[in-house]
């Protein structure tokens, strides 16, 4: 309902470049809509303003071309208004546009529905964007079909990182099959060889340790990214077969992280006494249990690693001590200069290690 | 009593070996260390095993079809793998046993002694 004595004068039909103003474009001429705050003045705001690219087609007029875009379309695509007003979008697409996404939004127009969909654009100077597409009816207030809007979403980075993270995760993937197979060569070599020389038996200690040092160093895969790692996955692993075998085994240590270089020290330290506790101590009887904990007293200090073993049968320490284990143990932590601080206790064995984290 | 025969498909050459005595030392037969498919293959279908140790990825390609004509003949089949999480193996073939390399040797024959049911 135009006032005839707007003083406006009435606009040549293509000149709506410098307007980014739907309401004149899309002919609200009800009075009321002309006051601020009125419904079509916030449209036309939220319109201008968006950084959104939103756009209207009109399903009356031959092929449901557009008839409004705003200014981030216009940003998104490079085209100016009079080129692209009363043209169906489908002139964005190209050669490398997918198909299926274009059949997919044909029906969901046909049908009346919401959809989103993901395809690749081409921009006014050829080059492409990944279009996160959300198209939808809009209905008058007689519920009768009025226009399409469809808001469109350059995810071309998103789709970069997407792709790096999938990459990244398979190159893990990949790393901890070779690391495996590296390990299992390892293994190999070892056991070959024992049998070869005769020495079985001490083939098969060193394997024990390398497979301990395996499984270590396979949870620290997920952190190779971060520099640190979360040590509880390490111990989790290291002594997780001994727990499977039926040996009653509690591990309550914190998310304490440690440097890398760690992982070796503390794979092999509770591999032996592992193997001591299977041998001699609590572990070698049925009613016998272990708890570790483990913290960072100190972030980035020391990692403290307490070992209580309980209910086992008494142990001779000088039998333990013979072993080649105790004196790795030994060696090692002299080598980290940290320490170990063992207790034969009635109770059961305890063994306090410590170790810095800084080199 | 006739001793089991044991086929061992690994392509990495010091870990079938090692497979290979680990195997014979515990008293089984062995057909193999085989480094690929078609010799697995061949070999299964020239002399069917009591049980096969596979590895999952072998130098021409996955041994998952290998594994399924086996057990769509009763023979047990231990899959020995760096590449795969037991728990992705064991949703495709419910009833394998599945060991991560490297794997003891002592597990590895228990596993072998379970599969055949003594
Ligand atoms: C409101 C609206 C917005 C649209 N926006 C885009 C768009 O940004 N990019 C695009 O490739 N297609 C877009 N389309 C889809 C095409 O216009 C067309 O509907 C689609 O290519 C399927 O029809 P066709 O098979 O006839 O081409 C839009 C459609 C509507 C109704």
């Amino acid at each position: 309902m135009r006032d005839d004595s707007d003083p406006r004068p009435t606009r040549p039909a293509q000149t709506y470049t410098a307007f980014d103003e739907p309401s004149d474009r899309l002919g609200v001429e009800h009075a009321a809509d002309a006051f601020p705050g009125s419904p079509g003045m916030l449209f036309k705001q939220a319109m201008a303003q968006t950084r959104m690219s939103i756009c209207l087609t009109d399903p009356h007029l031959p092929d449901n071309p557009i008839v409004f875009a705003n200014r981030a379309f216009r940003e998104l695509t490079g085209y100016r208004d009079d080129e692209l007003i009363g043209r169906n979008c489908r002139f964005l697409q190209g050669p490398k546009t997918d198909p299926a996404p274009v059949a997919a939004m044909r029906e969901a127009l046909a049908n009346e529905d919401v959809v989103i969909v993901e395809m690749l654009n081409y921009r006014k100077d050829g080059s492409t964007f990944w279009n996160a597409l959300h198209l939808g009816p809009i209905y008058d207030e007689t519920g009768k079909l009025a226009y399409f809007f469809g808001s469109q979403w350059d995810v071309t980075d998103l789709r970069v990182a997407r792709a790096e993270e999938q990459h990244a995760r398979m190159m893990a993937r990949e790393l901890s099959h070779r690391m495996k197979n590296m390990f299992a060569v390892i293994s190999g070599i070892v056991n070959v060889t024992g049998r070869m020389r005769g020495v079985e038996r001490e083939a098969a200690e060193i394997n024990d340790r390398i497979q301990a040092l395996g499984r270590a160093y396979e949870t620290t895969l997920d952190d190779a990214a971060s520099g640190t790692i979360e040590i509880g996955n390490a111990i989790h692993a290291i002594l997780d077969p001994y727990g499977r075998k039926g040996a009653p085994l509690e591990l309550r240590g914190n998310g304490a992280r440690v440097p890398f270089s760690v992982v070796s020290i503390v794979g092999l330290v509770l591999h032996e006494l592992a193997a001591n506790a299977t041998k001699y101590g609590a572990w070698a009887s049925d009613t016998g249990s272990v708890t570790v904990d483990w913290n960072s007293p100190e972030p980035d200090e020391t990692l403290v690693i307490e070992w209580r073993e309980r209910g086992g049968p008494a142990i001779d320490p000088d039998a333990v001590a013979a072993g080649t284990g105790s004196a790795i143990v030994d060696r090692i932590l002299r080598t980290a200069s940290g320490t170990i601080e063992r207790k034969w206790n009635p109770e059961g064995f305890e063994a306090i290690v410590s170790i810095p984290l800084r080199g | 009593m006739k001793q089991p025969t044991i086929l061992v498909a690994e392509d990495e050459s010091i870990v079938g070996w090692d497979l290979r005595d680990t195997v014979e030392e515990a008293g089984y037969a062995v057909e193999g260390p085989f480094v690929d498919i078609s010799s697995a293959m061949l070999s299964y279908q020239k002399h069917k095993p009591d049980l096969a140790i596979l590895d999952v990825q072998l130098s021409d390609g996955n041994v998952f079809p290998l594994a399924e004509r086996l057990m769509a003949e009763n023979i047990p089949v231990i899959f020995h793998s760096g590449h795969y999480q037991p728990d992705e193996v064991h949703k495709r073939f419910p009833g394998s046993t599945s060991l991560c390399k490297p794997c003891p040797p002592a597990d590895i024959i228990q596993s072998v002694h379970d599969a055949l049911g003594n």
